[in-house]
């Protein structure tokens, strides 16, 4: 039986990465990005293959009932909630940004529950029933010793405990939760000097995903399965 | 005497908190959404008590509240509003308003409250800022139930007040997040195991011995240390 994924925010950075990998693995791919128009780099991954893209845009609900019917025949084996934004805290006038804020937390928070609510039937037809969350070490409490960056920090924490709210809500339904830290990734978000190639930051999640079950539900580690701290 | 600023000051522990402080002898400024029907603050009324219009989430408010303190020493600001929606017996019964609300009023607000004041704060003998949080923030506790907007702002404001206490200790200031326990509120209801004088009690003599090596720390309200 062919696996299935689906993916947001995978136009580019660790989505499309995620993209690649799970596609040259001969799974089969659901691709999610706002504007399937300007993903040129995802189409032609994709092209020709099992793969397909889907417009979605995580903080409209409308957009995420759509995807589901769209694909309301498929089990889906694992969800990865990649899509994020990290805006800066304050405005050119050095006060802070709160529309960014609270579109952070839609869009990093709000949204990555709202799209396991929307396909969670799709997640528990499938036979791995794996959501897993994109996370970041700067969503780590206790690794917090600079300050600063307060709209992504508390965003990510915050999905930290979407993450062990749903692994505590879709136990009963065998449905495995995880929050992952990509490493400081090469991507548009990371910037060039970043440490880690999304190659091998995919790659190491990919391989945590495969292995994971019920125990590792509501966890939260490094891309290459170290366990972090809240 | 010092001056504490107390943020939802009209009811339950922020009330508390008032009666307790003023008993002692401190000025406070109380901040209430609406002072009018606010009765049990008005019955503290007193000349150390100065009662202001205050809702965190509006900006307007909380640039009329730095500016009527201007200049004026703040010793202690308590940023303790506070809000619940109610229980959730399943997840997924709240709309995406009602969660962003509680982000507004938990964390958007407290930052608000912490930059408005922030040299109020500095300026002071005491140098502390103080998140009234809750245990239902902890990441790492298996029983604080799905309640997600009350979890995940209540999270998000613990990160804050890391955040904070590191980016201010630099000016002095003293930045720590308490939980309060489960004390009997309007929004905790009857079953709580906690009075808020007790709770309040604690919570004022933990503030009081509070030394560099709790900077940044989250503490029940009997000085005990969490976890996140």
């Amino acid at each position: 039986m062919v696996k299935s994924v689906l993916i947001t925010g995978a136009g580019r950075g660790i989505g499309l990465e995620f993209v690649r990998q799970y596609i040259d693995d001969g799974w089969r791919v659901h691709a999610c990005c706002r504007q399937p128009g300007k993903a040129d780099a995802l189409k032609a991954v994709l092209i020709g293959r099992n793969g397909l893209v889907h417009g979605l845009d995580v903080t409209d609900a409308g957009s995420i009932q759509d995807l589901a019917q769209a694909i309301e025949d498929e089990p889906i084996d694992v969800l990865i909630n990649n899509a994020g934004i990290m805006p800066d805290d304050r405005k050119a006038d050095g006060s802070i940004d709160y529309e960014a804020w609270e579109c952070a937390l839609h869009t990093n928070v709000i949204a990555p529950f709202r799209v396991a609510e929307g396909l969670v039937d799709r997640v528990d037809a499938g036979d791995m029933r794996i959501i897993a969350n994109i996370s970041s070490l700067m969503g780590s409490i206790g690794d917090n010793r600079s300050g600063g960056d307060h709209i992504y920090r508390t965003s990510k924490t915050a999905l930290n405990m979407v993450t062990v709210n749903l692994a505590e809500d879709l136990r009963a339904r065998g449905i495995t939760v995880l929050a992952f830290h990509p490493g400081w990734v090469r991507t548009d978000m990371g910037g060039p000097n970043a440490a880690v190639a999304p190659e091998d930051s995919v790659r190491g999640m990919r391989e945590q995903i495969a292995a994971a079950g019920p125990d590792q539900s509501g966890g939260f580690t490094n891309y290459d399965g170290t366990p972090l701290a809240w | 005497m010092p001056t504490a600023v107390i943020t939802g000051a009209s009811r339950g522990i922020g009330l508390e908190f008032v009666r307790q402080y003023l008993a002692d002898g401190w000025t406070i400024h109380a901040g209430a959404r609406d002072p009018e029907g606010a009765d049990q603050l008005a019955a503290l009324a007193c000349e150390h008590l100065h009662v202001h219009q205050l809702d965190v989430t509006n900006h307007d408010h909380v640039a009329a509240f730095a500016k009527s303190l201007a200049g004026e020493p703040v010793d202690l600001l308590i940023n303790n509003a506070g809000m619940w929606l109610g229980e959730f017996e399943a997840y997924g019964r709240f709309t995406n308003e009602d969660w962003m609300e509680e982000f507004r009023v938990h964390v958007l607000g407290t930052m608000a409250m912490c930059e408005a004041l922030k040299s109020n704060v500095a300026s002071s003998d005491q140098k502390l800022i103080i998140n009234i949080s809750s245990g239902n923030g902890r990441l790492g506790w298996d029983e604080n139930g799905t309640d997600y907007p009350y979890n995940t702002s209540k999270a998000a404001l613990n990160m804050l007040t890391k955040g904070l206490s590191v980016e201010l200790v630099g000016e002095g200031i003293t930045v720590v997040a308490f939980t309060p326990g489960f004390v009997a509120t309007d929004m905790s209801g009857p079953d709580a195991d906690l009075t808020p004088q007790e709770s309040i009690e604690g919570m004022k003599n933990v503030i009081a011995g509070l030394d560099s090596t709790r900077i940044g720390s989250f503490l029940r309200y009997n000085g005990e240390s969490l976890p996140w």
